[in-house]
């Protein structure tokens, strides 16, 4: 699982290994001599206790005012202001620059300065595939670290896009710039995946960001309205991407499911077939790959779908049913929320026979609000069919950050899919 | 005259008959009524029956306790002489309640034995209990059958019903020692059937609880109707219990009877107040029954739809309701 590089302690170590086995070889050691004064130590400072809680790195774009960093480094900030501020060590000196804007759903930030740096370029192409890319960052107070990798292309089966990066980006380069063998700023480093398998950015993201930092004036009192508005875009285009088509049935039991609707889900499948219980289950499921991280206690942006099929065999049909009333109690959204965030889930339940064929379920659908983001809801779906002594389909979906109106939708195409054979 | 025994609340605990129209009583073994009780001097007092006046004349015999008079509530009014008493008042001499009565005194008219009582009998036969004890092991079994329908775990299963067995003997041993102490019919088996009954009533409630929850959409009231249910039952159990076991008051009956209801109101009061402000799951009704046994109204999936619109508001209500209370300083 890719964990985001929020940079913690033990770091430290890791960084320093780092150091030690990057190898300076002369184009590494010239990008590393013309471009560390371009980058900056970010940190993040809880205000109360004076100590810092996150650390990332950051780098000079624009006309050397603005800062490029992650998004995911300053989220505190962004979504606690009076809580938490932002430090930049640059050239041994401290500031505390400003955040002007931010993209969550592409996880980038821009911060204005206070002191001009020398800015980077950012690259107009995109670097052929296997080209050589340096990734820096400042874990810590280490200085700069170098590391060297190569240029994979975007990662497949995405929503949305991300360069995949084959060096070792580590905690604390969060935010820190790629660049190509001119100097060229080609994606900004956010994730790994452990391995030798980082994830970027890419760059044409920032300028666009950076373009809207040069035309706009920052609203920080819009920056949740600027958020909500990336979320719904986000789950709109997922959402409008997974409605397209016709959805591709898939056989369970004895039930029609929906398959892999789009690439950029991942599905799985299991089944059990018990002899001893006389019992068969099979269950499985799509989900996104990718979702859009707010703060650390709030996730959002999380599509997914999953059946579950049981068929028992000479069971009394009361014991199936109580069986499915427990099994199907206790479904979780798929996002993490806290309640700074979400309010509680209402809930309501119906029996819904089908017009024209004789699937008959238990339908339940749940909705919460966000709190800081007006308009967007997080989703839950569960039908249990009914009609059958000795079989039942549970059909569930949950969606994070939707609009009603998408929510809706996707219900109502759902809601509609399922059937007997 | 007659003398009857009367313990401090009433209750006639023997009675003693005499043709002669004058007595006397005391702990000496010369008196006509002899008393067992310290309190009470060897001659303690006399009475005389005033034929004329259908009352008695009493004189203590210089007793270091002396003696007391108390009327009864039909006497209350009648204004007589400090050392004479009506039939019906009651003396108390030492700890002893005596009850004065004149042969001629009218007798209430005698009580039809309730149809409760005799189905308290029945119920409380050897052969009656047996049967709820084999229907409550029969439910049980039948419950943890629709569980587990391949009875995988049928043996420990089986100890666990086992105890409400013990639960049904105890309650009856209980309640008989209760009556014993209060020199009532001890009625063991009676006590026991009628717990017996009580935990059959709750098995098949339990068994009932998902389809009346299902069809009456009535999950969100669970509680209470489990409150109401278990509250009830419990009250007319212990209530009888107490009315067989001790001769206490009414209200005293009710009173005890209350106790386990308001016990249960408590934990549901508690319940109601301890619910967190914020779930991060969803709290649903996920109950379906069998097919057989539903027959609750359906919609069409366009209707379902239409209704889910309305979801969102409250959603947005639950986060405003939030907002307005006041917040939490750390």
């Amino acid at each position: 699982m890719i964990f985001r590089i929020l940079s913690r302690s033990i770091l430290l170590i890791a960084s320093l290994f780092l150091y030690v086995n990057s190898s300076i070889a002369s184009p590494a050691e010239s990008v590393y001599a013309a471009y560390s004064e371009s980058i900056v130590q970010i940190k993040i400072i809880e205000v109360n206790a004076d100590s810092q809680s996150a650390l990332g790195t950051g780098f000079f774009v624009g006309d050397g005012n603005l800062l490029a960093t992650n998004y995911h480094v300053v989220s505190s900030v962004a979504m606690e202001p009076e809580k938490y501020r932002i430090e930049v060590k640059f050239q041994g000196e401290e500031y505390n620059p400003e955040l002007l804007f931010v993209d969550a759903l592409n996880d980038l930030a821009i911060l204005g300065s206070p002191v001009e740096g020398v800015p980077l370029l950012l690259s107009e192409t995109e670097p052929v595939k296997g080209s050589k890319l340096y990734s820096i960052g400042n874990p810590l107070d280490l200085g700069m670290t170098l590391v060297e990798g190569n240029y994979n292309g975007l990662v497949a089966d995405r929503f949305f896009d991300q360069i995949h990066f084959s060096g070792a980006i580590n905690s604390g380069m969060s935010g820190g710039p790629t660049l190509s063998e001119v100097g060229e700023v080609v994606g900004v480093n956010v994730a790994s995946a452990g391995n030798q398998v980082g994830f970027l950015v890419p760059v044409k993201f920032l300028r666009a960001l950076v373009e809207r930092a040069q035309s706009e004036e920052s609203h920080l009192e819009s920056l949740h309205d600027d958020i909500s508005a990336q979320i719904d875009a986000a789950t709109t285009y997922m959402i409008n991407r997974l409605l397209e088509g016709e959805w591709p049935k898939d056989t369970i039991g004895d039930a029609v499911a929906i398959g892999q609707v789009d690439d950029a889900v991942e599905c799985w499948g299991n089944s059990n077939k018990d002899e001893e219980t006389k019992s068969n289950v099979i269950s499985k499921g799509c989900k996104n790959r990718e979702s859009i991280f707010i703060n650390h206690d709030f996730m959002t942006g999380f599509i997914e779908y999953e059946f579950h099929y049981h068929e028992v065999e000479d069971w009394p049909v009361s014991s199936l049913y109580r069986y499915l009333s427990a099994d199907a109690s206790s479904a979780r959204p798929g996002n993490r929320a806290s309640k700074d965030y979400v309010g509680n889930f209402s809930c309501m339940e119906d029996v819904v026979n089908a017009d024209k064929d004789n699937l008959k379920a238990k339908v339940i659908y749940c909705v919460r609000a966000y709190k800081k983001f007006e308009g967007l809801f997080d989703t839950l779906y569960m039908a249990i069919s009914m009609d059958k002594p000795d079989r039942s389909i549970v059909s569930h979906f949950t969606l994070a950050g939707v609009s009603q109106e998408n929510s809706d939708r996707f219900l109502d195409r759902f809601i509609r899919e399922l059937n007997w054979q | 005259m007659i003398i009857e025994k009367v313990s401090r609340s009433g209750a006639v605990l023997d009675h003693f008959q005499f043709t002669k129209s004058s007595i006397n009583i005391g702990r000496a073994y010369d008196n006509d009524l002899i008393l067992h009780d310290v309190h009470v001097e060897g001659s303690h007092l006399s009475l005389n029956y005033d034929d004329a006046n259908e009352g008695f004349w009493f004189k203590d015999l210089g007793s270091v306790n002396g003696t007391q008079v108390i009327r009864s509530k039909e006497n209350k009014h009648k204004k007589v002489p400090d050392s004479f008493i009506c039939s019906g008042d009651t003396l108390c001499i030492g700890k002893t309640y005596l009850k004065v009565r004149s042969r001629v005194q009218d007798v209430p008219a005698s009580l039809k034995i309730s149809v409760w009582d005799k189905a308290l009998s029945i119920s409380g036969s050897i052969w009656c209990v047996s049967l709820i004890c084999l229907a409550l092991l029969g439910l049980e079994t039948l419950d943890q059958f629709i569980s587990d329908p391949r009875m995988n775990k049928l043996g420990s299963k089986a100890l666990e019903s086992l105890n409400l067995l013990f639960i049904v003997i105890g309650y009856g041993v209980g309640w008989a020692f209760v009556a014993r102490v209060q020199k009532m019919e001890p009625r063991l088996l009676v006590h026991a059937s009628l717990v017996g009954w009580c935990m059959l009533f709750f098995s098949a409630f339990g068994l009932l609880e998902p389809i009346i929850y299902f069809n009456f959409d009535a999950t969100d009231y669970a509680p209470l109707i489990n409150f109401v249910v278990k509250s009830v039952a419990l009250f007319l159990v212990v209530w009888t219990s107490v009315y067989l076991a001790t001769e206490l008051k009414k209200v005293f009956r009710f009173l005890l009877a209350s106790l386990i209801p308001i016990g249960l109101l408590l934990g549901l009061i508690v319940g109601i107040f301890q619910k967190p402000e914020f779930v991060r799951f969803p709290q649903y009704d996920s109950i379906v029954v069998s097919p057989a046994w539903q027959w609750r109204d359906e919609i069409t999936r366009d209707e379902y739809i239409e209704k889910a619109a309305a979801l969102y508001r409250l959603a947005e209500k639950e986060i405003v309701d939030d907002a307005n209370e006041p917040e939490e300083t750390e």
